[in-house]
């Protein structure tokens, strides 16, 4: 894994990332680009589909050509929340107890079919997620940075699994959805190398030096005044009783603005537009508008919201 | 140079008064505004409204002029006592405007007269300082000196009486900036060196000359840099420059103590001249040196500030007890210093001499062209005069020409009108006035003589003719006149002269418009307004001839028009009454005006038509009735056969509200008909006599169907081709020629009545007219003239008989133009014959134009601004609250020129919140100006693209609508993005300051965005 970070320049940087995660994950652009702004947003990222489809693949994808150290749990239903946190356990050395740092502590923690994993271990995630640290026995522990989950889950209908509480759901920024691959693609899937090796084969595009970089430029990106009253006019459109099953939190609000200057960002642009609000409006609002709708439902629900606005 | 102080003039800060040529314009002004409204001239009165507003604009502007200089004012060097003292002035535009005509004046502390509170003071000083630039400009104020001593000088004014000279605008404070007066030395000891001794051992000398050492303390000079350790640091406090100490280095020049006890005794004033003479002497040649007067020492040193210091000391040195001055100062300069030529003495350039001239050659035009050859032929030879006076550059007539003029152009006008009173003779001699005024045309000052003279020449134009085009002149002519004054107080380049005149004018002509809305109209006029010669008019005459009413029939010109309240009358009932003539010499019908019998009795009948009837002249004594008419205005009366006619000495108003019995029967008694004057015939016409004796035997009602059925046995030819008139006019109606008009018939019948002994008369007026479809409203022209028959039945009344209805029943029906035609000339071309509808409607507009101009503007229109009140919910208004709204509307006219800086003012205000409101995330409340024209071309432009099926999803966010757009009108992708990228840009960019993009660019990308689609959308139809 040859660092060639050197020689990319900050700003031609997500242009790479895009195209070297595209050579793993065929046919899927759009999605790539709302996982990238995500992560450049600093946002926590939940991928839903049928097994099988490469959600995994994506995760890990992305992690390795951020550059960032991986860690990957898979969530089943006996997991505890000590498995994922790490615990106290006996110094042998110096005596007493001493923490011993799960797999959470990791940049990027590929958290693998998430809701099949018990309430309670989902729960556990919470403070990690928000706050970026841990608490064990009163003590809390930082979490690196940069910090991100990439989650992935199956369709809540499937059999052995826990619906993720909503409050879980509002800590994940975007949720995306692959869907199967069209005709060409699943041909270049079928006609390509393995897929495995190809995901070995991958160099990173960038350091952690370099996306806290992008990061930081993400919240400089200026967001105008009519861009924050035409996304305050969404924001209350959600909230109008009725409407939707849930409502948009302020929380989302702010990761929704975040995630558009993200996008503003992909797009070369120093400032918001409309464009960016709506563009990452679906993966954004979806899951908060309906906490139990299927990823397949976002379509429809974000057309809903964004037809109760008119556009500046 | 002392410090000075720094004043800033604010608008509340700045006084303001009329100047004398405002005071003459505002009273020649008042004479306008009452003669408009003492004779109805609403024309005028827009005029002098429209010239009131400018003038409160000019107002306003003249404050605005000043205010928001900064002026700082510095004291200047000491001077010798005679020489002038000197003060700096700095004058600074805040805002970045240019300031015209500002001038500086400094009083003098004397005062003149008898008290310098209330009488004007004595400006020693004035100084023109022309415009001021944004940068600022320096000027210099001298005041004469007399003596030695602190010299203060008066309050300092700052005044400015652009931009028409009519206000003078002004601000003075008191100067609390001496200058030192020192005295002058005296005569024949002044040369320099005589007071220095030669040498230090002089035991004679009383000065006491120091030999110092080497590396001694001399005095101070200016710090070098690199020399921080020899400054110092106290002495340079005091004279706030860094001073360094000077030591004396090698050969030291002797320094000198200049005491007051050294001095031989002396008068003490003559003792402190030659002390300045020695510090003076001192000063020259650079040796350093100390003064010591009683009570003051100054430490030894040399250079300007000590100079400056010792001078100060000597000036301010208190005066000796009953002893003013022991020098003898040099004569003062009496006169005043630098004092400019006053602005309204200067003479005029030529080319002002030219504008002028041409400015009340066309003021005084619309008058001349009222007044025959005659009366303007003095006019115009001295506008001719004129010329040539200014075509070969020579100077203006003065003296003795200026008393034989005007009594030649006197005298003249004597020998045409026989008297010098009257509408006409009074016309003239203004207009001979306004021509002498213009010869004598040498100043500024006269500018604003003439330019009242030519209000009043205007005003005199405007009793006969109220059009329109004659509004257009005067607006013409009065806006070239402040033009012109404008040219004098800002002899500028034509385009800031021409912004200036916009500024004035533009904020005026909404202010005036208000105000004739509700400017009070008198109920009636405040003193006489007679007719006192009535104009010959061309409509009915006071007798009836053959011909007198078809030559009418060529004339379009409107008579009056009537307004009908309720369901319009059928055309047979449309006669419109005037002169009844009962006398017949044979020839000629005339009236019978002078008996003093009562007014007829009228049985009222039927249904009312109830009209408002609006006369197109005032100057007729007729007012043309619908039959039988009834009225209740004081203003009119009945004469005894019917018609109404306007009393002697009164105006009617403009819209006359009448009503109409038609079926009304008019003096149904024998006692009230005078039958002698209705059955009288004059000699000739026998064979048409004949026929009527025959009738005698027939009963009275059976005599005039007899009459009927004779007249329509002659099958009578209705025509304007009338023949020659022979002896006996009847006769040859009846059977030779057998061709007449109107006039003919009814004369014809009429005799045939009499003849057969039933009394009748003629009655002339006008018949039907023309509804106006547009207005609504009928005109009737003086085509429409008509003559017709009243005949006596007892019983009955007076019956009336149209003979010409009974010949042509199309007369009556369809109206003069109709039933007799006019012959069109055979050179017309078929395609204008084609086209007459088409003029005929454009002439019908026409007419609607004109009458709404009578109604609303020309005839004041006292009734439609009652009923405009009425509709806006104000009632009846008294005068009283009338003129407080005029002044309501009048003081808020004036903020109107200092809205526009208001407004930035705010725009600025609000931008920064914004800026602020971003920065915390808040939505921003307000958007500035600029803000608001980038949002105005963004939806302007979606509005056209929508217009060209090009529409914007109402959710559709705005890049996402560019790029459609891009994809589905490739033809128009360069005005897309032209009108739509900076638009977003400036709607989202960062760092980006409302754009400073001219309103007109956004207009310009609008249009070529439109222009665009336009052609799109022709080439897809294509």
């Amino acid at each position: 894994m040859a660092p060639d970070v050197a020689l990319n320049p900050l700003h031609a940087a997500p242009a790479l990332i895009l195209e070297r995660v595209g050579q793993v994950i065929f046919g899927k652009p759009h999605q790539i680009r709302l996982a990238l702004a995500c992560i450049l947003a600093g946002g926590h990222l939940l991928i839903e589909d049928q097994p099988g489809v490469g959600k995994s693949t994506l995760a890990h994808a992305l992690a390795q050509v951020l550059g960032l150290p991986a860690r990957r749990v898979q969530f089943t239903s006996d997991l505890l929340p000590g498995d994922l946190i790490g615990g106290m356990l006996p110094d042998t050395l110096h005596g007493g107890l001493k923490f011993h740092p799960g797999p959470l502590f990791t940049p990027v923690l590929l958290a693998d079919e998430i809701n099949r994993a018990s309430p309670r271990t989902q729960s556990a995630l919470l403070e990690a997620m928000e706050d970026g640290r841990v608490s064990v026995d009163g003590v809390a522990h930082p979490l690196p940075r940069p910090f991100f989950v990439l989650a992935t889950q199956n369709p809540s209908h499937q059999t052995g699994t826990f619906a993720l509480p909503e409050s879980q759901l509002d800590r994940f920024l975007m949720r995306i959805e692959l869907g199967y691959p069209d005709a060409s693609a699943e041909r270049a899937l079928l006609l390509g190398d393995d897929r495995r090796e190809r995901l070995h084969r991958l160099h990173a595009a960038i350091d952690t030096e370099g996306l806290l970089e992008l990061q930081q430029r993400v919240a400089q990106i200026h967001a105008a005044p009519r861009v924050i009253d035409y996304l305050q006019a969404l924001l209350q459109a959600s909230r109008v009783p009725g409407a939707f099953a849930g409502r948009l939190s302020p929380r989302a609000g702010l990761g929704w603005l975040q995630g558009a200057r993200a996008w503003a960002l992909l797009d070369g642009r120093t400032f918001v537009l409309p464009d960016d609000l709506q563009a990452v409006l679906p993966a954004v609002t979806a899951h908060r508008l309906d906490p139990a709708s299927p990823a397949s439902e976002a379509p429809r629900l974000a057309a809903r919201l964004q037809q109760a606005v008119s556009a500046p | 140079m002392t410090e000075g102080f720094t004043r800033r003039m604010t608008l509340r800060g700045t006084y303001i008064l009329p100047s004398r040529a405002g005071i003459l314009q505002a009273s020649a002004w008042l004479l306008l505004l009452v003669a408009s409204l003492n004779f109805g001239l609403g024309v005028v009165l827009l005029l002098a409204l429209l010239l009131g507003a400018v003038g409160l604009v000019t107002m306003v502007e003249t404050v605005r002029n000043l205010a928001g200089l900064q002026v700082r004012i510095q004291a200047g060097d000491a001077v010798p006592a005679g020489q002038p003292a000197a003060w700096k002035v700095h004058l600074h535009p805040t805002d970045g405007r240019t300031r015209r005509r500002v001038r500086l004046q400094l009083a003098d502390t004397t005062p003149v007269g008898w008290s310098q509170r209330w009488r004007t003071r004595r400006w020693a000083a004035t100084v023109e300082a022309g415009d001021v630039p944004a940068t600022g400009t320096t000027l210099w104020l001298h005041l004469p000196t007399t003596g030695r001593g602190m010299r203060a000088p008066g309050p300092l004014r700052i005044s400015s009486c652009w931009p028409l000279g009519l206000f003078r605008a002004w601000r003075s404070w008191p100067l609390p900036l001496a200058v030192p007066v020192y005295a002058l030395p005296e005569p024949g000891s002044t040369k320099s060196g005589l007071a220095l001794p030669s040498t230090p051992t002089d035991g004679g000398s009383r000065y006491r000359l120091c030999t110092p050492a080497e590396g001694d303390f001399i005095g101070h000079r200016r710090a070098q840099m690199q020399e921080m350790q020899r400054i110092d640091w106290r002495a340079s406090l005091r004279a706030r420059t860094l001073l360094a100490v000077e030591h004396r280095l090698g050969i030291t020049p002797p320094s000198l103590q200049i005491r007051w006890t050294d001095e031989a005794p002396a008068p003490p004033e003559l003792r402190l001249a030659r002390l300045g003479a020695r510090v003076l002497d001192a000063d020259g040649s650079n040796t350093p040196y100390s003064l010591h007067l009683p009570g003051l020492d100054l430490p030894m040193a040399a250079g300007a500030v000590q100079r400056q210091r010792a001078l100060h000391a000597l000036a301010s040195f208190p005066h000796a007890e009953g002893m003013e001055s022991g020098v003898p100062a040099p004569a003062a300069t009496d006169a005043p210093i630098a004092r400019s030529k006053a602005a309204s003495r200067t003479e005029l350039p030529p080319a002002q001499l030219t504008f002028w001239t041409a400015c009340m050659a066309a003021a005084a035009l619309p008058l001349a062209l009222q007044l025959s050859w005659h009366a303007t032929l003095p006019w115009v030879v001295l506008l001719l005069i004129r010329s040539a006076l200014i075509r070969w550059h020579r100077p203006a007539p003065q003296g003795i020409a200026l008393v034989i003029l005007p009594l030649l152009a006197a005298g003249w006008i004597f020998t045409l009108y026989h008297t010098l009173v009257g509408r006409e003779p009074g016309m003239a001699l203004l207009l001979v006035m306004a021509g002498l005024k213009l010869l004598e045309l040498r100043r500024h000052r006269d500018l604003h003589i003439l330019n009242t003279l030519g209000w009043f020449l205007l005003l005199s134009a405007h009793f006969a003719n109220q059009t329109p085009a004659l509004a257009l002149w005067d607006v013409l002519v009065t806006g070239s006149t402040v033009y012109g004054l404008l040219m004098t107080y800002q002899p500028d380049t034509a385009g800031e002269r021409w912004r200036s005149f916009r500024r004035l004018v533009v904020p005026a002509i909404p202010l005036a418009l208000l105000l004739f809305v509700v400017f009070p109209r008198p109920d009636s006029p405040f003193w006489g307004n007679t007719n006192d010669d009535q104009a010959e008019t061309g409509g009915l005459s006071e007798q009836m001839s053959p011909g007198s009413i078809s030559h009418l029939r060529l004339s379009e010109r409107v008579a009056f028009r009537a307004h009908f309240l309720g369901p319009w009358p059928q055309r047979q009932q449309l006669y419109w009454r005037g002169p009844v003539f009962e006398r017949f010499d044979g020839l000629t019908w005339s009236s019978i005006s002078t008996l003093p019998r009562r007014p007829p009795q009228a049985e009222r009948r039927g249904t009312p038509i109830d009209y408002t009837l609006e006369p197109e002249s005032n100057d007729t004594a007729w007012v043309f009735t619908m039959e039988t008419a009834e009225f209740r205005q004081p203003e009119l009366y009945s004469d005894t056969q019917g018609s109404t006619h306007v009393r002697p000495g009164a105006s009617p108003p403009a819209g006359l509200a009448l009503r109409a019995w038609p079926d009304a029967r008019l003096d149904t008694e024998s006692s009230a008909v005078d039958f002698d004057y209705d059955l009288q015939l004059p000699e000739g016409n026998p064979r048409a006599r004949a026929m009527a004796l025959a009738w005698r035997r027939l009963a009275p009602s059976e005599r005039v169907q007899a009459a009927r059925q004779a007249l329509l046995d002659a099958h009578l030819q209705y025509s304007l081709d009338v023949p020659l008139v022979r002896e006996d006019i009847v006769d040859d109606l009846l059977f030779e020629s057998r061709i007449g008009y109107c006039e003919h018939f009814a004369s014809a019948f009429t005799f045939l009545l009499r003849a057969a002994g039933v009394p009748a008369r003629v009655v002339t007026g006008y018949q039907g007219g023309e509804r106006n479809p547009l207005g609504d409203y009928l005109i009737v022209r003086q085509s429409d003239a008509h003559a017709w028959v009243e005949a006596w039945l007892d019983g009955e009344g007076w019956m009336r008989i149209d003979p010409t209805a009974l010949t042509l029943p199309a007369r009556v029906a369809d109206g003069a133009q109709l039933s007799v035609p006019l012959p069109v000339p055979g050179w017309i071309p078929g395609f204008v014959r084609a086209g007459l509808p088409v003029w005929h409607r454009i002439a019908l507009l026409r007419d609607l134009a004109s009458m709404r101009w009578q109604r609303y503007v020309a005839g004041l229109g006292a009734r439609e601004q009652r009923e405009l009140l009425q509709a806006l919910g104000f009632g009846p208004l008294p005068v009283l609250k009338l003129v407080a709204g005029c002044a309501l509307l009048c003081v808020l006219g004036m903020g109107l020129p200092l809205l526009p800086r208001r407004a930035a003012q705010t725009g600025a205000a609000t931008r920064r919140h914004t800026d602020e409101g971003a920065a915390e995330g808040v939505p921003a409340a307000g958007r500035t100006k600029a803000e608001r024209r980038w949002d105005r071309r963004w939806r302007m432009g979606i509005w056209l693209l929508a217009q060209a099926g090009l529409g914007r999803g109402h959710d559709e966010a705005p890049l996402a609508y560019l790029t459609r757009l891009r994809a589905q009108a490739p033809g128009a992708t360069t005005a897309i993005l032209r009108w739509g990228e900076p638009c977003v840009a400036h709607h989202y960019q960062p760092a980006i300051r409302p754009a400073v993009v001219h309103p007109g660019a956004h207009l310009r990308v609008l249009l070529a965005l439109a222009l665009a689609l336009l052609r799109r959308r022709l080439a897809g139809t294509a």
